[in-house]
């Protein structure tokens, strides 16, 4: 009979224990080798990646690539971006403490949860209903309270909560939105991604200066932040 | 016995299946550009074909027993053939099967759903390709006659086919064409107890498929599933047609402002949009549009709206004006005059139906013409103030996925035409979507700059100018030189749209990036040196292929260099590379796979009978190079007539079919011919002859006739086609005749290697075009005729 215990015991080990702990070591490496093994340096940003379980805004069926140096699918035609490239627009917006930010493009949720560990408030706005409404579940379970998600659509932002100190949008976009600009509070930054979403994007930064916009692409024009070629 | 049965009867049930075959080969085509993609469409169906040559190869091995029951085979086949055709497109959609191309590369279960879409395709083909070829070898007396109705059977099978494009959607063509392997094994007849049961069956399924068709289920990568996901998306019109399958979608939230300026502080009106095959065709923009936004048209805060601010122009030509966005910017302005091309004439038709006088096309001051760009600037004489081209490339990038379209329109020619149809102070406007790394915008630059030198124009600087967006370049070329105020007013719309200027005369260092930063200079260098002298070795150095596309190579948005392959490997993971250049790559992995399952097919049969007899060296030879010169000739001519008739749609079905139809005619004729190795070394060596003599008269023979009416060009075009294609008619059965004569496992084996061949010969004749050209795909279907020639000389007398 105790071996029997024993054996269920370890068998719950097996099944609960060590899975998670795998991710939990998996995301170590994951920020050491890919985030903060290029030129992520923000201690904050590298701090935030470190607590927000990816793997449990991924698709079960894409559970096992969540900590791999590439996108993943998440249905619906939209993808959640390379953990890379999740790092990178989290540093360049600069977050602080009592900072206010605008996400346009919930998707799974996972880009809110990291700035949400970094920022007082993280609006995040979807336009599709089924990754609006899965990525509150997702940010419920983790009981994140400095979040709030809208199904709606982005263009018009979140007048109520404006300005921002910074607006993140997820999905590239062939123009940006008037109203956005508008809820950007003076030297307030934006950044956007260009590009194929499989794809390593260039990412945009839009900086707000009295009446001149900005812009400032942030890879070089030759080749996009290079992915590594030894992933396992 | 097969051969008691009727020759009439044989004959409609072989021309049946022969048309079949053809038709759900465009229908599959058509179904699989909409759900996935028209590069992965090529290589399913490509794999999928090497059923018609599996047949051969298992006619070869199993040959006793099959020909002792071939009449039951025959029918049987016919039978399994529909049956599959019914249910294909449901099984390729089915849950465990149904594959998604954009993850193919990413996630390994879309490995195993590929492999059973192969399978799904292969079997319908290789029941088709059984039927055919045991029905040929049961008749090897009058193989002429029988040759002549598979061939002219395709023909019509391919034309017929373009009708029922304008009934059935895509899901629904494949099935639908069940009906006439069907009928074939109606026609054909069998008296065995368990054919008729299994009639019954076929017979069911296809009245259940009738009543309840399979849904269109399309990637979720794909722009009409993408935008269906907006709330209240709806699709307010579907029009299945020749051309496309054609969808207008709504939704409050869709809006069009490509590239527009971070200025631009008005409201960014909803407009509704056309998708074609499931891929963004264009907004629909209110005739009116401008009023939405403060007197301007919104494309005038754009690049796009360099060339109206440097001069208003009075007459317009607006090249593949699609649903009309271009043109909608051009009525704004007021001009006298516009003709709008757009070689799908659906389209305006469509526009015009839906939104009446709203649509720009309803305009009394717009003239659309129904035709290819590059054939109308051949054939017009009508100078422009202003000719406007599309964007370039898709926005977001296009992965690579219109690497393989032939764009004339882009070609160092088209230009030069373009820089002939100028007024003395007319312009030429083209946009392009910033791409990363940057191939697009470059190329462009390349083929304009080829483009004034070729013209005389010495000081580049004066007649070109390009202002950059935060994501989109714009350029215009100029025939008379950039006066100062006009370039004055190059920095004043810069300034006033927070873009920066690209190229100006005197540009400094800092205006360039004034308000968009890169984070480098790369891009002004390769700009800079694409307008200064070592720009050749610049292009040849360059990790894409920039060069300007040309005629005879008109691949503009292939940039995929093979021997920097590796060197891109080492910036980019293996599995990002394919959404960098997806197209070309999805071609080499066709040809990888369709070259080994062939050379597996037609090994086959020697490793398991061994089977004695002459010839099997001259067999295999002289029916392969059949397979690959067919084809690849067959493609040239498809190829120089899509210029000449103005649309690929008109061009493809008149040349498919009119080759087809002649080579029956030739077949038909050589069965009047004895099959000794002189007459067959004549009549290949007069098509490799022929086809060197085509090579060099052809383009100029079509260019002079160009300007003919249409009808006139049709019937010119045919007895063009005619002389050559009734010679290539003649070989396959003068050659399976001789083979007959030596060993009649040689038969089989036969049809086996020039169905395998054929295949390999599509997508190798593709490859050829577009590192070589298309001069050269001809050349190399000559060179595969006079393989034949000499094959049968060298061939041992016995």
């Amino acid at each position: 009979m105790r071996k029997k215990t024993m054996l269920i015991t370890w068998a719950a080990l097996l099944l609960f224990v060590f899975p998670a702990q795998g991710f939990e070591n998996k995301r170590q490496e994951m920020v050491t080798r890919q985030i903060a093994g290029r030129d992520v340096s923000d201690k904050a940003t590298l701090d935030a990646m470190r607590m927000v379980p990816r793997h449990l805004f991924v698709p079960d069926s894409q559970q096992a690539y969540a900590y791999h140096d590439r996108p993943l699918p998440i249905g619906y035609g939209q993808t959640i971006s390379q953990p890379y490239i999740v790092g990178y627009m989290t540093q360049i917006i600069g977050p602080e403490k009592g900072q206010h930010v605008l996400e346009i493009g919930t998707g799974s949720g996972y880009q809110a949860a990291v700035l949400a560990q970094i920022v007082d408030m993280v609006f995040s706005i979807e336009i599709i209903a089924p990754l609006a409404d899965r990525a509150r579940k997702n940010i419920e379970q983790l009981s994140y309270d400095n979040i709030r998600i809208k199904h709606g659509d982005g263009y018009y932002g979140w007048e109520e909560h404006a300005p921002f100190d910074a607006i993140v949008v997820t999905a590239a976009a062939e123009y940006i939105p008037p109203p956005l600009l508008a809820q950007l509070k003076p030297g307030g930054k934006m950044v956007i991604p260009v590009g194929s979403p499989f794809l390593t994007q260039q990412l945009m930064l839009v900086t707000k200066k009295g009446d001149d916009i900005t812009t400032r692409a942030l890879f070089p024009v030759r080749f996009v932040p290079f992915t590594r070629s030894d992933e396992k | 016995m097969t051969k008691n049965k009727g020759i009439f009867r044989q004959q409609i049930a072989l021309g049946l299946v022969s048309a079949a075959v053809i038709g759900f080969q465009l229908a599959l085509m058509w179904y699989f550009s909409n759900t996935q993609w028209n590069h992965f469409a090529f290589m399913v169906i490509s794999v999928a074909l090497l059923g018609f040559g599996a047949s051969g190869t298992f006619i070869t091995v199993c040959r006793p027993w099959i020909m002792k029951h071939s009449s039951p085979v025959i029918a049987g086949a016919m039978l399994a053939s529909a049956f599959f055709m019914t249910i294909c497109v449901s099984l390729c959609q089915w849950a465990p099967f149904r594959l998604d191309a954009m993850l193919l590369f990413s996630h390994p279960v879309h490995v195993f759903r590929l492999s059973a879409t192969y399978l799904v395709l292969f079997i319908p083909f290789f029941c088709s390709g059984l039927a055919i070829g045991l029905i040929l070898i049961n008749n090897m007396e009058t193989i002429g006659g029988f040759y002549f109705v598979n061939l002219v059977g395709s023909g019509i099978g391919g034309m017929g086919t373009l009708f029922f494009f304008w009934i059935f959607t895509p899901s629904e063509l494949p099935g639908a064409m069940a009906i006439l392997p069907f009928a074939a094994a109606i026609v054909f007849g069998q008296q065995h107890r368990v054919l008729h049961i299994f009639t019954l069956v076929v017979l069911g399924v296809m009245v259940f498929f009738f009543i309840v068709p399979p849904a269109l289920l399309v990637s979720e990568y794909k722009g009409i599933s993408k935008t269906m996901q907006l709330p209240k998306a709806r699709i307010i019109h579907a029009q299945p047609t020749p051309f496309g399958f054609i969808q207008v979608v709504s939704s409050p939230v869709l809006r069009h402002a490509p590239g527009v300026s971070l200025q631009f502080d008005q409201k960014i009106p909803r407009v509704d949009a056309v998708f074609v095959n499931g891929e963004w065709l264009g907004p629909v923009f209110d005739i009116q549009q401008q009023r939405l936004t403060g007197g301007r048209h919104i494309l005038d805060f754009s690049p796009m709206g360099l060339a109206f601010r440097i001069q208003n122009p009075e007459t317009i030509l607006c090249l593949s004006s699609g649903t009309g966005s271009l043109v909608s910017q051009a009525v704004s302005h007021g001009p006298d005059h516009i003709t709008a091309l757009e070689k799908n004439p659906v389209i305006p038709q469509l526009m015009h139906a839906l939104y009446g006088a709203a649509s720009v096309y309803s305009h009394p001051k717009v003239n659309v013409v129904p035709k290819d760009d590059y054939t109308y600037l051949v054939s017009s004489r009508q100078d422009h103030d202003l000719i406007v081209l599309p964007v370039l490339d898709a926005f977001g990038g296009s992965s690579g996925l219109y690497a393989l379209n032939e764009q004339y329109h882009l070609t160092q020619k088209a230009f030069a035409l373009m820089w002939e149809r100028l007024s003395d102070n007319g312009m030429i406007s083209v946009a392009a979507w910033l791409d990363y790394p940057v191939r697009t915008p470059l190329r462009l630059v390349a083929t304009l700059v080829s483009m004034l030198e070729s013209n005389g124009i010495d000081r580049l600087e004066n007649h070109i100018v390009a202002v950059r967006s935060w994501n989109m370049v714009g350029l215009v070329v100029k025939r008379s030189a950039f006066t100062s105020q006009q370039t004055a007013l190059v920095r004043e719309f810069a300034l006033e749209m927070n873009f920066d200027p690209v190229l100006l005369p005197d540009i400094g260092k800092a205006e360039r990036i004034r308000f968009n930063k890169l984070q480098d200079q790369d891009f002004f260098t390769f700009v800079d040196r694409l307008m200064g002298e070592k720009k050749a070795d610049f292009i040849r150095r360059y990790e894409f292929n920039i060069a300007p596309a040309v005629e005879d190579k008109p691949y503009f948005s292939q940039f995929l260099k093979l021997a920097d392959l590796l060197h891109l490997k080492e910036f980019f993971t293996t599995a990002s590379i394919p959404f960098l250049e997806l197209g070309y790559l999805l071609l080499m992995m066709t040809f990888i796979q369709v070259s080994i399952f062939a050379v597996v097919l037609i090994v086959l049969p020697l490793v398991v009978r061994r089977w004695e007899g002459y010839h099997k060296w001259w067999t295999a030879v002289y029916f392969a190079a059949l397979g690959l010169g067919f084809m690849g000739i067959e493609m040239v001519l498809i190829q120089r007539f899509v210029l000449y008739f103005g649309n690929p749609l008109y061009a493809a079905a008149a040349v498919i079919s009119g080759v087809l139809i002649f080579s029956g005619v030739g077949s038909y004729l050589s069965s009047h011919l004895s099959s000794t190795r002189r007459t067959i070394m004549g009549c290949v060596l007069s098509i490799a002859a022929g086809a060197v003599v085509y090579m060099v008269v052809l383009t100029p023979l079509l260019h002079q006739t160009i300007d003919l009416a249409f009808p006139v060009k049709i019937v010119f075009g045919l007895l063009f086609i005619a002389p050559l294609s009734l010679l290539m008619g003649m070989p396959f059965p003068l050659g399976l005749r001789l083979a007959r004569r030596t060993n009649p496992l040689n038969i089989s084996w036969a049809w086996s290697i020039n169905g395998c061949c054929s295949v390999i010969s599509v997508v190798l004749a593709t490859i050829i075009a577009i590192e070589f050209g298309f001069a050269a795909v001809m050349a190399a279907g000559a060179g595969m005729y006079g393989t034949a020639w000499a094959a049968t000389v060298l061939m041992s007398p016995k």
